[in-house]
């Protein structure tokens, strides 16, 4: 795949500016834990100037453009993970647009102005993996829809301004979610420690008798827009190709898709890292009188991640390329990916601490934290485990979940 | 029997329990085929009201043991459409394109199509499927037959999956308001 001039100088100066600004501070900030909103939005402002970003005018070139995505998920991501879930996550703050009115008049300034923080929140601490019934539910009371139960592990959930929430729509017994924003309505979060991914605030909510407009509802949101004349396109920030998924696909799984593939180039972007990192190292570090590169069970360990690395890139391109055309075997091709990139993302940085000996189990270095963020990347938007019951659904028809 | 007694009849079976509403109906709409689109005109809210009780009813298996009834209940429901947009300028606004669909039950023997026509400015309806149709719309009976009725909203049902759409996105989203504005119509 070739690069187009514009596409290799959003590129070019994505990675100046990270080698500049986010290089030099990545190590201590990510071992200070999460970065607090302030610091978010101070990146997210740079983010924006180059392009990256989910406020209205960023959103159509970055999430609409399926190269542009994929080529900021592999960039940031060599850099500082934690850095493109806190940017990727915010992408529900796109729907402020078409909430209700209490909500638009809360959160669009912020919008605008690009610091309107948001998160997407699936996952329930008693359902996990299983999230096609959700149990927290939003019963109708009146024109408003009140919201009980308990989230888990939402990214940016604990600063965000406003959370788009899953739910059992009781009106209709079907599933839903609910913009709630915190102008209007707080909730309570709790940050969660964890392994790797530090840099980024992943946390629970609970959500008590929380009240939001039916205007807040997405499918309102989504019908009100086309009533008010717009195109699916207007709404959605994703590209035409992926949201004529939405059709072919149902929405949400277009919406994971897009994000799976995402998550794809994300472990690439780690990989890369820590495979130009043993790569130096293999050259530089010598035993037995020579670089251990002349050793050659050294050199397999290099044949054994490039290839993972190589591997992983086609594939996840190859996932980019069907998003791109629409295709019909896009879902197929996106989890295959998230799930073969992100266990071979733990190979390829396991690999590259053995290349490192001692050196690479130093905190000081960043060969641990290569290791512990891959080690992240398996559980995410779908687990390994759920990427292959999908995979083995879109082959076979012949859902193997229960 | 003249249009006089059908209504008559119509009547009493509304004034009935569902069960028996359900025991009637097949004769009834038996008896209307081929006039269905000058009752609607005639007598606007009998009709809605026959509508309104069928929404009521499990229309999946209504169909399935009353197989002939499909055919006869989308006449019902397509005259209704017909005549309302006849009437109704906010309709007709609202078609600016041509667009075909077809609509699918996956629960019981119901097909049915629809045509907007930019030019005539006309929504057709039928039972049976259209050769080629822009889109297809394939769900429960009762939520297609919401669909039309206003009980579903094309875009929120869409959302929340209750039916699925086949077809491109820019011409299903077009189909959107046009349904909207034709359930609009449906008398209370
Ligand atoms: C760093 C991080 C960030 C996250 N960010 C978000 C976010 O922003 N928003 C959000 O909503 N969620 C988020 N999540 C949640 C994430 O999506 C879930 O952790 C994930 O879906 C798995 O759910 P679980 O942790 O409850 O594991 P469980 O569902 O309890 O799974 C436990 C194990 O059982 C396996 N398993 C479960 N079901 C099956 C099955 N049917 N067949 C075979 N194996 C099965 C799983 O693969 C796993 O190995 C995040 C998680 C992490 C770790």
């Amino acid at each position: 795949m070739e690069l187009t001039d514009e596409q290799r100088a959003f590129r070019d100066d994505l990675r100046e500016y990270l080698d500049e600004t986010i290089d030099p501070i990545v190590d201590e900030a990510d071992r200070n834990g999460p970065m607090d909103r302030e610091e978010l939005l101070g990146y997210v402002s740079d983010l924006n100037e180059l392009g990256v970003g989910f406020d209205p005018e960023t959103a159509p070139n970055f999430f609409g453009d399926v190269w542009n995505f994929t080529i900021a998920a592999e960039e940031i991501s060599y850099t500082w993970p934690s850095l493109l879930v806190g940017v990727m996550m915010s992408f529900p703050a796109l729907f402020v647009q078409f909430a209700a009115e209490q909500t638009r008049e809360a959160m669009l300034p912020k919008l605008e102005d690009g610091d309107c923080l948001a998160a997407l929140a699936v996952t329930e601490p008693e359902g996990g993996s299983d999230t096609a019934r959700p149990n927290t539910v939003a019963k109708k009371d009146g024109d408003e829809f009140v919201i009980n139960g308990e989230k888990t592990w939402v990214g940016n959930a604990h600063y965000a301004d406003c959370v788009l929430v899953v739910a059992h729509d009781d009106s209709t017994g079907a599933s839903d979610m609910f913009m709630v924003d915190r102008a209007n309505n707080d909730f309570e979060t709790r940050e969660i420690d964890k392994m790797g991914w530090k840099g980024v605030s992943n946390a629970r909510i609970s959500f008590d008798d929380v009240r939001v407009p039916e205007g807040n509802r997405l499918s309102n949101m989504f019908s009100n827009a086309i009533m008010a004349g717009n195109e699916m396109n207007d709404i959605v920030p994703f590209p035409e190709s992926v949201t004529q998924l939405f059709f072919d696909q149902k929405p949400l799984n277009a919406t994971f898709s897009f994000m799976r593939t995402g998550m794809s180039f994300m472990s690439v972007g780690i990989m890369q890292a820590a495979f130009d990192a043993a790569l130096d190292r293999a050259t530089d570090r010598e035993t037995f009188g020579k670089p251990i590169a002349e050793h050659q069970l050294v050199t397999e360990q290099l044949y054994d991640m490039k290839a993972g690395l190589e591997t992983s890139r086609q594939l996840s391109r190859r996932a980019a390329e069907l998003l791109e055309d629409g295709s019909e075997d896009a879902r197929l091709m996106s989890s295959l990916a998230k799930g073969y990139t992100s266990e071979t993302c733990k190979d390829v940085t396991d690999d590259a601490i053995q290349v490192f000996g001692g050196e690479g189990l130093k905190t000081e270095n960043r060969l641990e934290r290569y290791y512990r963020d891959a080690r992240v990347m398996t559980i995410p938007d779908g687990t390994t485990e759920i990427q292959k019951l999908i995979v083995g659904k879109e082959l076979t028809d012949a859902s193997a979940y229960s | 029997m003249t249009d006089d007694q059908l209504i008559q009849r119509i009547e009493t079976a509304l004034e009935a329990e569902q069960d028996q509403l359900e025991a009637d109906l097949p004769a009834i709409l038996a008896d209307m085929e081929g006039q269905t689109d000058e009752l609607v005109r005639e007598h606007p809210a009998v009709m809605a009201r026959i509508l309104g009780r069928m929404e009521a009813m499990d229309i999946a298996s209504f169909v399935s043991a009353n197989p002939e009834t499909a055919d006869q209940f989308q006449e019902l429901l397509w005259s209704g459409m017909r005549v309302m947009v006849e009437r109704n300028p906010e309709v007709k606004e609202q078609i600016n394109e041509d667009i075909t669909t077809n609509f699918e039950a996956d629960d019981c023997p119901m097909e049915g199509h629809l045509k907007v026509r930019e030019e005539e400015e006309l929504v057709t309806g039928g039972a049976g499927q259209l050769d080629d149709a822009d889109i297809t719309i394939t769900g429960p009976a009762d939520v297609l037959v919401g669909l039309i009725t206003g009980n579903v909203d094309p875009i929120q049902g869409f959302m929340q999956q209750q039916y699925e759409m086949d077809g491109p996105v820019q011409k299903g989203t077009k189909l959107a308001p046009i349904m909207n504005s034709l359930s609009e119509q449906v008398p209370e």
